[in-house]
């Protein structure tokens, strides 16, 4: 067993040094200025069997090819690392102002053929034309001091941005010259800015790469890098970092250019340092505010998050704890968000939130994770769901903000059988006393949902058309009908008239007829005229329906009308006598007296009533 | 002859009484324009605010009110739509809008509220005197119409009532006619008022809305003026007069001054 795993690890040992496929890496400054003359290499990790060199167009060869072969062996932990490395160098200069690319090298190795990658060449006009020996050596030791020889740049990725939007500031020390030293760095207060550094290169030995800046080809060394995320809307001025630089000029006075062999050699160390304050400009940012309708949740988070959530556990004890996590992922001012809000029910106890982040800062901003941990209590028995957290992030590329939203978690809370003298009627509930009803959060009412009947313009009924109409027309109404029921009325008290008039006509009639009987001694009808002829006159002239007529109401409605007591008495004597004749026949005697005396009371009321 | 005669004249009245009524009914009911178009634009309106696109609920609401006309519910709804959407001024604007129209909506009421608690001005309005606010209270009890329907009810028992004070002979019937008829010629007055305050209240348009934050309140109708004070959006004045850009103000704490008329929208 062992065997077979030393033998698979040496086959794997042999396999990676054999496998390692055959490549080409070129090594040549990206700028150059026109006049310079410069080194291109080819490196090569295996011997070719062949080179061709590329065509170097725009470009004149000065020298090359020249091969040279190193090897680097390595043992670590007793495994040999065996690293070859085969140069094709050639010196070329450039002549024109221009891009250039300097073409495809092929190299034939194993029968196979490998092409370069054709890498562009920017050539610059400028005079100082100065040799130079491959990349990252171009520092000269320049006899005097330009004022724009030495420069502290800082770049920003971006000068119009979002608050809270990460923006890399990159300060640049550009030299044409030899730095000896840097030091007595005022690094700005990046005042209105949230700052994080991410390279602090300063007095550490850096790398060099070339550009141009201004038309002149200067040496750039990254010295410091900061991440810095705007905390205000408007326009923010970053202050200039300021830098003092010991540049080392070669001395040509101090020895009068004497020897050349001197100075061909690196100026024989006759030099002067000259001290230099140099400064960065200082940059203004625009800062744009977010757009409208920023949502409620939203707490200042900027960037791309992704949220995960999850609870604990959902069936717990009451009185027992459980933790809704939130974990928030992405890149952005993470270490700037505040907790999103947990609106937790009523019955529970929320303790304090925790918060864990893990980041890590580059050059594209924070990127990490924050883990946010919500303890809590449950002091109620029931099933609930947890409140949706709710976490929103405005997204600076699409400009626009993004809510993410936890899970409703169902949470079932069973009841406590551990509390103090058992039973769950004994539960304690701190913090929730019997309350009429708590007003948590104060919102609007919501949205009336029947269609209502829309009115171009609001109309009021009282003084309109109608409504005066409606007025009028009672009135009109009420008018008719007093008028109508007056006269109802009238012609009612008018049939009264018409009767009390006739009343006597009638009396004497039925009097005349009771005459006829009296002629004719038939005593009966005689009387049952005298009574009917009585009897009608009254209820006809005092207005009294025949049925209701009684000697009460008539004596009284007789005296209330006037009539004298005498008169009464006699009106009513003859009907009394009448009624006892009726039924007595001796009463035929006073039958002549009986009319005489019906005779004179009707004259007598005639007169009074 | 003499009943057949009333009798006539009763069925007359009626008949004229019914045609009077199928007039104003004929008057009150104007041709509703496709309502099934109206509800479910209205519907619509209320889907897109529960997914929360406010701005869609806006623009809908606001057509319906171009296009169609206004009531108390489109413009309570539009003032919510407002609001959720984080546009204060807006949402005071429609929430007084919706109260003119329905002064006694405990919706509207407790909805302008909350959207006054959450403008940046805290004016203190000046305390009515409680036999005022009693009135005003019992006045705001009914709409307008409601009040004005009363006035005509009261007046027409006032006049049945007179009718039988003027015609009867019986005492009794007389003393509780009058006394019958006093009240309501009373409720038939106090109705017909409350209902011609409402309608002045509403049809009142010295009312405006500050829609701006952050605006001067000067002395003088001129940008030289002086700034006396400062007023934010969703502060409710009452406009006194107007001088070119001008307008003078009056906030419900009595302080007066002049502003730009742009800055301000009517109720």
């Amino acid at each position: 067993m062992k065997r077979l795993i030393s033998i698979l690890f040496f086959f794997a040992l042999t396999t990676s040094s054999f496998a390692q496929s055959f490549t080409i890496d070129i090594d040549t400054p990206s700028i150059v200025a026109v006049g310079e003359s410069f080194r291109i290499e080819f490196k090569m990790n295996h011997k070719p069997e062949s080179f061709e060199a590329p065509s170097f167009e725009g470009f004149d060869l000065i020298a090359g090819p020249s091969i040279s072969q190193s090897t680097n062996v390595s043992i670590i932990n007793g495994s040999m690392n065996k690293i070859s490395v085969y140069t094709y160098s050639y010196v070329v200069l450039a002549t024109k102002k221009g891009n250039y690319n300097i073409g495809v090298a092929k190299a034939i190795y194993e029968d196979k053929e490998y092409k370069s990658k054709n890498i562009p060449i920017e050539v610059v006009a400028e005079s100082s034309a100065t040799s130079s020996q491959g990349s990252g050596q171009q520092t000269k030791q320049a006899t005097t001091l330009a004022k724009d020889d030495v420069l502290l740049v800082m770049d920003i990725s971006k000068k119009n941005l979002y608050k809270g939007e990460a923006v890399l500031a990159t300060v640049k020390l550009l030299t044409r010259v030899q730095i000896a030293g840097l030091d007595g760095a005022k690094i700005p207060t990046f005042a209105g800015f949230w700052m994080q550094e991410i390279n602090n290169k300063l007095g550490q030995n850096n790398e060099t790469n070339r550009i141009t800046y201004n038309n002149k080809i200067y040496d750039a060394t990254v010295l410091k890098e900061y991440l810095l995320f705007p905390q205000q809307n408007g326009e923010i001025t970053i202050d200039p970092m300021v830098l003092n630089a010991t540049i080392r000029i070669a001395d040509q006075n101090a020895r009068g250019g004497n020897s050349i062999f001197e100075s061909m050699f690196g100026g024989g160390g006759y030099y002067r340092d000259i001290r230099r304050t140099i400064s960065s400009k200082p940059i203004t940012i625009k800062i744009k505010p977010y757009p409208a309708n920023i949502p409620a949740s939203f707490n200042g988070a900027v960037g791309e998050f992704t949220m995960d959530s999850e609870l604990s556990s959902d069936i717990i004890v009451a009185n027992s704890a459980s933790n809704l996590i939130l974990d928030i992922k992405g890149n952005g001012n993470l270490q700037l968000i505040s907790e999103p809000k947990l609106n937790l029910p009523t019955s529970f106890e929320l303790y304090k939130i925790q918060a864990e982040e893990s980041v890590r800062v580059t050059n594209t901003g924070v990127i990490g994770e924050k883990e946010y941990t919500y303890p809590f209590i449950a002091r109620a028995k029931g099933s609930y769901t947890m409140p949706i957290v709710e976490f929103t992030y405005f997204n600076p590329n699409t400009a626009k903000f993004v809510t993410l939203k936890s899970k409703p978690f169902p949470i079932s809370v069973s009841a406590d059988t551990t509390s103090n003298s058992g039973g769950e009627s004994k539960t304690i509930i701190t913090g929730v006393t019997k309350e009429e009803l708590k007003i948590i959060g104060s919102d609007i009412r919501y949205l009336m949902p029947e269609t209502p009947e829309l009115k171009k313009s609001n109309k009021f009924f009282i003084w309109s058309l109608s409504y005066n109409l409606t007025i009028v027309a009672l009135i009109v109404i009420f008018i008719l009908a007093l008028f109508l029921l007056k006269r109802v009325i009238k012609e009612s008290k008018d049939t009264v008239k018409i009767k009390s008039k006739k009343a006597n006509k009638m009396a004497l009639r039925q009097l005349k007829e009771a005459k006829t009987y009296l002629d004719k001694s038939e005593s009966s009808s005689f009387y049952d005229a005298v009574l009917k002829s009585m009897w009608g006159y009254v209820a006809d002239k005092l207005n009294i329906a025949k049925a209701s007529l009684s000697r009460d109401n008539v004596g009284e409605k007789l005296t209330s009308k006037g009539v004298s007591e005498e008169d009464k008495d006699k009106f009513l004597s003859v009907i009394s006598s009448c009624e006892e004749a009726r039924y007595s026949p001796i009463a035929s005697s006073m039958m002549s007296e009986v009319y005489n005396n019906a005779m004179d009371v009707i004259t007598k009321f005639e007169n009074k009533l | 002859m003499l009943l057949l005669n009333l009798r006539i004249n009763y069925k007359d009245m009626k008949k004229i009484f019914l045609s009077l009524l199928f007039t104003f009914t004929a008057i009150f009911s104007f041709a509703s324009l496709d309502k099934a178009e109206i509800a479910k634009l209205w519907d619509q309106a209320a889907a897109t605010y529960a997914e929360g696109d406010f701005e869609k609920a806006i623009e809908i609401y606001k057509t319906l009110e171009k296009e169609q006309g206004v009531s108390a519910s489109l413009y309570y709804n539009l003032g919510n739509s407002y609001f959720k959407n984080h546009n204060l001024a807006n949402a005071i604007l429609n929430y007084n809008r919706a109260l003119k129209l329905y002064p006694t909506s405990s919706d509207i009421l407790h909805n302008l509220a909350i959207a006054n608690a959450t403008t940046t001005n805290k004016i203190k309005e000046m305390p009515k005197f409680f036999v005022v606010r009693w009135i005003e209270s019992a006045r705001n009890i009914m709409s307008s119409d409601a009040w004005a329907n009363i006035s005509i009810v009261g007046l027409a028992i006032f006049l049945a009532l007179a009718v039988s004070f003027l015609l009867s002979r019986n005492s009794g019937t007389r003393k509780s006619s009058f006394t019958l008829g006093a009240i309501m010629l009373f409720v038939t007055i106090t109705s017909a008022i409350a209902s011609t305050t409402q309608m002045e209240i509403q049809s009142d348009d010295t009312y405006f809305i500050v829609m701006e934050n952050n605006v001067a309140v000067k002395s003088s109708p001129d940008n030289a003026g002086k700034d006396i004070f400062i007023l934010n959006e969703g502060v409710k004045v009452n406009v006194t007069e107007n001088l070119g850009k001008w307008s003078k103000i009056v906030i419900v704490s009595g302080d007066t001054g002049w502003l730009e008329t742009i800055n301000i929208e009517k109720i």
